[in-house]
């Protein structure tokens, strides 16, 4: 069974085009795949052709006009909202850090489900060495943080929710060579560690063959 | 101590004309092209208030519960109008509106009126009326600056409210920060008057019972229930309505819509 099955997905969105008037459009237009569990799927393609939009349909935070998608060979439409977004939790491209400290941020999943917060912030020590971070940083103010940094805690505070599945938006756009190259080591890492299923947005070849997994690429939209 | 007041007749109530001239005279000079609104405002405020002169009389006199709930229905109506009027992009302004002031009024004249005043007759208008006036008025002031904010809160914060519902929040908790920044602004003009009554401003109702020969010791103790009522109204009436209201952004699979 696929950790993840998209067919035919279809969303339609008005968007403006270069002067400024209001044109319809299909983003994306009919996309299929599958993943398996464990694997790092990775999704290539130009800006605008619809590759962030997927991401967001399979965390549900948009339904597809057209297609279905299936979790665990579940339609996700079917299942609890807040289940599945933290089953198939989405590291977003522009990291927005919630009031408080960095360790509210990273709790902040948990403790919506009533998790034992005292374990989890244990369990989240463990892993900072792993994000090239020191125990001070969770006592920080996350708006003081470095691009690099508010995007390892992004990923920190997703997968601090134990996703089965890890969504990930372009999370090298905004980082130089180094940051990035750190960035998809730590990716690399869950997918080993806790076989969690990865599937990588991203418009840099570059990144995508790092990552090291299945590339998907997708076409322009007319 | 005075236990009667002067009454303005008709000559006395055209002298005060001058003041609204005074008013167009300054915007035709600083050329702010006011001078229409000022004649609108003026005929309008004659009419309403002579209007509502007359209704109150006929209220009072009447001494039926029906006219005074008939009143009170129609004023919470025409506020829940008025706010959702003034905010047109909050989906179902006018029912949230409604619903928040009527609660918010309705508790806090309740309390005053059986706790307080110790009213025998629940529907006496000499005390419901003006009272749930200045309940209804301040209500829909919270209501009205709430939706405004809340609006313009979701929508520049649509990242963040995102961020949250993509972690398994649910509308409530990823609105929890926008809910709080626009109660707190719906609530701060209450709070301020609150601060300076007395010292800035000698409010209407304090005014008015001076004037109409009270003792002004017993008009203060008026005033202060009227300004510790005020802001527990308006807080029922924002709670409600930014509940309400917040779950309007959202679809039932709890996906912000767009805005």
């Amino acid at each position: 069974m696929f950790a993840v099955r998209a067919e035919n997905l279809v969303k339609i969105r008005t968007i403006p085009d270069k002067d400024s008037n209001p044109v319809t459009k299909r983003i994306p237009d009919g996309v299929s795949f599958s993943v398996e569990k464990g694997e790092i799927f990775v999704i290539m393609g130009p800006s605008g052709c619809g590759k962030s939009s997927i991401l967001r349909l399979l965390n549900r935070l948009e339904d597809p006009d057209e297609g279905s998608i299936f979790y665990n060979g579940k339609n996700i439409a079917e299942l609890p909202v807040t289940e599945l977004r933290r089953s198939i939790g989405l590291v977003m491209q522009i990291p927005s850090m919630f009031e408080g400290t960095v360790l509210d941020n990273i709790l902040y999943g948990p403790s919506l489900c009533g998790a034992d917060l005292k374990a989890k912030k244990e369990e989240i020590e463990t892993l900072l060495p792993w994000f090239s971070f020191d125990p001070s940083i969770l006592k920080r103010d996350p708006d003081r943080l470095s691009v690099g940094e508010k995007q390892r805690v992004n990923i920190l505070r997703t997968i601090a929710n134990s996703p089965d599945v890890l969504l990930l938006d372009e999370p090298t756009a905004s980082l130089d060579a180094a940051s990035a190259a750190g960035v998809l080591e730590i990716i690399a890492g869950i997918n080993k560690m806790k076989n969690t299923t990865i599937i990588m947005v991203t418009h840099i070849p570059e990144h995508a063959e790092k990552a090291g997994g299945r590339i998907m690429m997708m076409e322009p939209v007319s | 101590m005075h236990t009667s007041y002067i009454k303005i007749d008709e000559i006395s109530l055209a002298c005060s004309l001058i003041f609204m001239v005074i008013a167009i005279v300054f915007s035709y000079i600083e050329k702010t092209k006011l001078e229409k609104e000022l004649m609108i405002a003026t005929v309008r405020c004659f009419f309403q208030l002579m209007a509502v002169g007359y209704v109150l009389r006929a209220v009072f006199k009447s001494d039926k519960w029906y006219f005074v709930v008939i009143l009170v229905v129609t004023m919470i109506t025409v506020a829940g109008f008025d706010a959702a009027r003034r905010e047109k992009k909050t989906p179902g302004a006018f029912l949230i509106a409604v619903v928040s002031i009527t609660a918010g009024s309705i508790i806090v004249m309740g309390i005053i009126a059986s706790l307080i005043l110790k009213v025998d007759c629940w529907y006496n208008p000499q005390y419901i009326v003006p009272i749930m006036g200045m309940l209804i008025g301040n209500s829909m002031n919270g209501a009205s600056i709430l939706f405004n904010r809340l609006y313009s809160e979701i929508k520049s914060n649509r990242d963040k409210i995102e961020a949250r519902l993509s972690l398994g929040a649910t509308p409530k908790q990823a609105l929890g920060e926008s809910v709080a920044a626009a109660i707190k602004a719906a609530m701060i003009p209450v709070i301020n008057n609150t601060m300076v009554v007395g010292i800035v401003s000698l409010p209407g109702m304090m005014t008015g019972q001076i004037i109409a020969g009270a003792d002004p010791a017993d008009s203060v103790r008026y005033q202060i229930v009227i300004m510790y009522m005020l802001p527990a109204a308006v807080s029922i009436t924002t709670w409600i309505s930014a509940r309400m209201a917040g779950n309007r952004f959202f679809t039932e699979a709890m996906q912000l819509r767009e805005m």
